[in-house]
């Protein structure tokens, strides 16, 4: 029998620290601004702690997280009342991470500019691949809605690609 | 998923996000000094207890209780109070309800006590509770709501801290008036929950389900669960139920992880203060919850008194345990692997009276069975999970017992 010796602790560590840069690039779609995705990430790490035992099944943890992160992110733009400018990428001090395909970059930087409805469901869907069931519950919509705006997500992508050469 | 979708997928996979240093850094150093806390502790909140963290895994019990009479089934009184809210109130306390952190034992969850009441204004506390329901007798006033208990100026009166969805108490007995607040909080919380598309969901389905019930051929009729039920009780408690009253309802929603996809409650009432309820997977038949009201006290939600630990009387009472559940197993099922849990306070005693045994079978079912050692009873059975897992909560005494 495959039974799990793991604590709930050290599961909901290891599913953070997989996760960090993944929670960041989320936060930072619906936020974006650098210092209030860092707080957001913060903040929803010891929210999704503090009610941790909340949790049925941790099978779940991932997607549980983003939801809180989803929610926390949302909360900081009402808090905010206005969105700020996007950040200018280069402007990041010490960058540890460059990408080494000008498309990707590109991509990721294309979906900040999209439409909150968009970008969420992009990212949910193609970098951490959830399925369409828990985009739906992490962005609280239903799964009808998630797949439309899948739909033309994916339109808006296509033609970015096509604009910047990407063969298919 | 297409080709382009796949196309994107390996472009997102190459993509690197750009992060700071300071951002991993200062992750890291959350995570480390996570890793020293016991979970459910941040921002100097009391650490959960056994029952709270039991209960949340597996809450059925108290979804019934609390949650599925506000949500499903109004009376008149209070439905009229909800439907008064304007939306600004409403969402306000969908807010406040947390609804969307994937957990379903946030109705009963939600409000959490700074401390317990006491047995007097318990009982108040009910009557008052089922004149809200039934007679509307409804508070003057809001529960004062805050979302740091330090933006508050007094702690001379209840207030709910957002935050960290507790509701803090004065120390001096309760009025009716602050206990009325609170039962009123608790229903709007409640009702504001149940407004949200993934309730709507399931209460929609539970409705369509009622109007017109197709189960499949195999599963079980509800007179087979009433029966399965009575049979449960006997074996558990020694209860003969025959002239009890009865009731069955169905629940939808899945109210423990895995098992099923819906839930048959039955209820057997002997009394105010005596009843009983069982639930059994309408799909599988399996057993998922036992637990009873007895002489008033509602232990699926009562917290006992702090008690010595004493190793002994625990492995004295794992054989009860163990007998208890093997009564209920098909004999080709057995139990592989046991252990007794319970959680210490500060001064070494078991808190809250309450142990756990937690029994592994073969067939990868997990069942936990409180024991109460202030009243000397087994009154909380659960099943906790279908798949063999269960991670052991950190901080709790761990005693493996002889499967």
């Amino acid at each position: 029998m495959n039974r799990k010796k793991q604590s709930l602790n050290s599961i909901f560590i290891e599913t953070v620290d997989v996760n960090k840069t993944a929670m960041f690039r989320l936060a930072y779609s619906i936020v974006l601004n650098k210092e209030d995705a860092e707080d957001v990430v913060s903040e929803s790490i010891l929210k999704a702690y503090s009610h941790l035992y909340e949790l049925r099944n941790t099978k779940k943890m991932k997607a549980w997280l983003f939801q809180i992160l989803v929610n926390e992110s949302k909360t900081c733009l009402r808090k905010r009342k206005r969105i700020e400018l996007v950040d200018d990428f280069s402007k990041f001090e010490n960058r540890v991470s460059e990408s080494d395909n000008g498309t990707s970059s590109d991509l990721l930087e294309y979906i900040y500019q999209l439409e909150d409805i968009y970008k969420e469901i992009i990212i949910l869907y193609y970098f951490e691949q959830f399925h369409i069931r828990e985009i739906a519950k992490i962005l609280n919509l239903s799964e009808g809605t998630v797949k439309s705006r899948l739909f033309r997500a994916r339109a808006e992508l296509k033609k970015f690609l096509e604009e910047n050469h990407w063969k298919g | 998923m297409n080709k382009f979708d796949k196309e994107i997928i390996k472009l997102a996979k190459k993509s690197k996000c750009p992060v700071s240093i300071e951002y991993y850094e200062r992750i890291d150093s959350l995570l480390k000094n996570l890793k020293d806390k016991p979970v459910g502790v941040t921002k100097g909140q009391t650490p959960f207890s056994l029952f709270r963290a039991c209960a949340a895994v597996c809450s059925l019990a108290a979804i019934i209780m609390i949650s599925m009479p506000v949500c499903a089934k109004l009376g008149s009184y209070v439905k009229e109070r909800m439907l008064q809210m304007s939306n600004e109130e409403l969402e306000s306390y969908m807010e406040a309800s947390d609804q969307n952190n994937m957990t379903a034992a946030h109705n009963v969850e939600a409000l959490t006590y700074s401390r317990e009441l006491s047995e007097e204004e318990l009982i108040r506390y009910n009557d008052l509770f089922e004149k809200y329901e039934n007679e509307g007798l409804f508070p003057e006033h809001d529960l004062p709501v805050v979302e740091k208990i330090q933006d508050s100026t007094t702690t001379e009166y209840p207030l709910y801290e957002t935050s960290s969805y507790k509701c803090y108490l004065p120390e001096r007995t309760l009025t009716d008036e602050e206990l009325l607040q609170m039962i009123d909080f608790v229903h709007k919380l409640d009702y504001a929950t149940s407004q949200t598309a993934e309730a709507q969901e399931i209460l929609n389905n539970q409705k369509e389900y009622e109007a017109n019930p197709h189960p499949d051929e195999n599963d079980l009729s509800e007179e087979t669960a009433i029966a399965a039920a009575s049979s449960y009780l006997e074996k558990i408690l020694n209860k003969d139920c025959s002239s009890m009253e009865k009731s069955i309802e169905f629940w939808f929603g899945n109210g423990t992880s895995g098992e099923g996809y819906g839930e048959y409650l039955i209820t057997f009432k002997a009394g105010d203060a005596e009843s009983y309820l069982v639930s059994i997977s309408r799909e599988t038949g399996i057993l998922t919850c036992v637990t009873f009201i007895l002489n008033g006290k509602n232990y699926a939600a009562y917290q006992g008194t702090s008690a010595p630990a004493d190793e002994q009387l625990f492995y004295s009472h794992y054989e009860t345990a163990k007998a208890i559940l093997t009564g209920l197993l098909d004999p080709d099922i057995s139990i592989v692997e046991s252990i007794c849990e319970y959680r210490t306070d500060d001064s070494g005693y078991v808190e809250n009276g309450y142990i756990y045994y937690i029994f592994t079978l073969s067939n990868g079912y997990i069942y936990s069975i409180g024991y109460n050692m202030e009243d000397d009873i087994y009154p909380r059975l659960y099943l906790i999970d279908t798949n063999g897992s269960y991670g052991a909560l950190p901080d709790n005494i761990i005693l493996p017992m002889e499967p």
